[in-house]
């Protein structure tokens, strides 16, 4: 009996932390985004009015919150050769990384007005990510613990 | 300095200046698309090669490749070129040391104003020199006893920037000190990198860099109230006439003009009208004859040559 229990106990437990990473995944997506929005925002007001350098910009976004772009961004900042420039996965699909890879290269490489113009694209895009991460974020985060823990049980019952 | 310029050259360039070439004869390095590196050492203009300078190019001449140019532009503006646009749109950007990138390339205008400069072609990097003491010669000429508006006219490259930067230094150092405006247009004279100058121009000089001759004149004579105002590189009539205004109202200007002697600058549009006027009472000529910074001759406003002690 104890054994039974014990065994169901645990498989649960294990189902509703496999649940929880999910939901956490898909959590730091969404913020992923949001922050990744936030920083273009900034950087199209600074540049516009205070003409305040990249790494300028981007190290006083990365120290002011703690969000899931700062690992990428100090990538970036401490990179020497953007040639190689490689960031962390971070939750995000390679076509993302690319494109987040493409806008990092592309700060501060071209005339304000080029710039402007190249920002703005940028934010179109990542906005289709973000809204589309956010929907998976509603939808399914709280729903990833419940399923993990239900996939526990079922693969404790099994065992059993 | 040369830390400046080893973050923005390719690391080859870089391995070959540092082996063979003493910086501090070092005046310009001009890269061009796809042409050897030519650098001016000395006074004298040689390329580059991984064993050291040539007088002439051959194949071991290292040679700027595709995209290079651009590379270095945007590691100059530290990866801002929208930072930098007014520069690039006048034809420079200076970077920390006062190291100052002259741009050539495809000019993108819009409505009749230069918008920005696209695929840079060339450049030519000038390495400024801090000599203390160049100007120690015209001291008694040109500050002392009575403040004199001097005019120093010399060839691109025969260290008239140098000269103005070393009487900058002395006259706001001398006995008793004078308060200097310092109007580094290019950022050249005093290389201000965020509010500090890092080029020595004097204990009580104020500096209004990045700006034009026009404003800093109308601006700076009533709020900073200076006893001499020190500009590099006059050109056109507007700087003429901010030259004009400020001598009238009783501040004197050390100012400097491209050109090869006084007769020169006679032909110059609205200079004749100053030389006329008698706005300026010396005269200094330079040339590149003896090297940088060689003193041709001092002139008073009669054009009469003054000796040299």
């Amino acid at each position: 009996m104890i054994t039974t229990f014990l065994i169901i106990t645990i498989s649960m437990s294990l189902g509703a932390v496999v649940g929880l990473y999910f939901s956490k995944r898909l959590q730091r997506r969404a913020a992923y985004f949001d922050a990744l929005m936030d920083l273009i925002n900034l950087f199209l007001s600074e540049m516009k009015f205070k003409k305040t350098t990249t790494k300028q910009v981007l190290t006083e976004f990365r120290d002011r919150a703690k969000t899931p772009l700062n690992t990428n961004l100090t990538e970036y900042i401490d990179c020497t050769d953007f040639s190689n420039l490689k960031l962390s996965k971070g939750g995000l699909t390679i076509s993302e990384r690319a494109e987040v890879n493409k806008f990092l290269l592309s700060l501060g490489t071209s005339d304000s007005h080029t710039q402007i113009f190249e920002l703005e694209n940028f934010k179109e895009k990542f906005s289709q990510m973000q809204n589309i991460a956010q929907e998976k974020r509603k939808k399914y985060a709280p729903m990833c613990i419940k399923l993990g823990f239900l996939a526990g049980l079922a693969i404790g019952i099994i065992i059993i | 300095m040369q830390i400046s310029l080893e973050k923005i050259l390719p690391s080859k360039v870089v391995a070959v200046m540092n082996k063979c070439l003493n910086f501090e004869k070092l005046y310009e390095i001009r890269l061009r698309t796809n042409k050897p590196i030519m650098v001016n050492y000395g006074g004298k203009y040689f390329f580059l090669s991984p064993l050291g300078i040539k007088e002439y190019a051959d194949d071991e001449t290292l040679v700027i490749g595709d995209g290079v140019i651009n590379d270095i532009v945007v590691k100059a503006s530290d990866y801002s070129l929208y930072a930098v646009s007014e520069q690039i749109c006048a034809g420079f950007l200076t970077i920390r040391g006062g190291i100052r990138l002259g741009l050539s390339g495809e000019i993108v205008w819009d409505r009749g104003v230069v918008k920005t400069i696209k695929n840079f072609s060339s450049l030519n990097i000038r390495v400024p020199h801090e000599i203390k003491g160049c100007a120690k010669r015209l001291l008694n000429i040109c500050v002392t006893p009575q403040i004199k508006n001097t005019l120093i006219i010399s060839p691109p490259g025969a260290g008239k920037t140098t000269l103005l930067r070393d009487l900058a230094r002395l006259s706001a150092s001398s006995n008793p000190p004078n308060n200097i405006l310092l109007i580094d247009e290019r950022n050249e004279l005093a290389a201000v990198a965020n509010g500090i100058a890092q080029l020595d121009v004097g204990l009580s000089t104020d500096i209004i860099s990045n700006c034009s001759k026009e404003y800093a004149f109308e601006s700076a004579i009533r709020a900073l109230r200076p006893d001499i105002i020190i500009c590099d590189e006059l050109f056109g009539e507007k700087d003429l006439i901010s030259i004009e205004e400020a001598t009238l109202s009783g501040v004197k200007v050390f100012a400097s003009v491209h050109a090869n002697d006084y007769h020169d600058i006679m032909m110059k549009k609205g200079f004749e009208n100053i030389v006329k006027k008698r706005l300026f009472s010396r005269f200094v000529v330079l040339s590149n004859k003896h090297g940088p910074g060689t003193y041709d001759g001092v002139y008073d406003e009669n054009f009469n040559k003054i000796n040299l002690f």
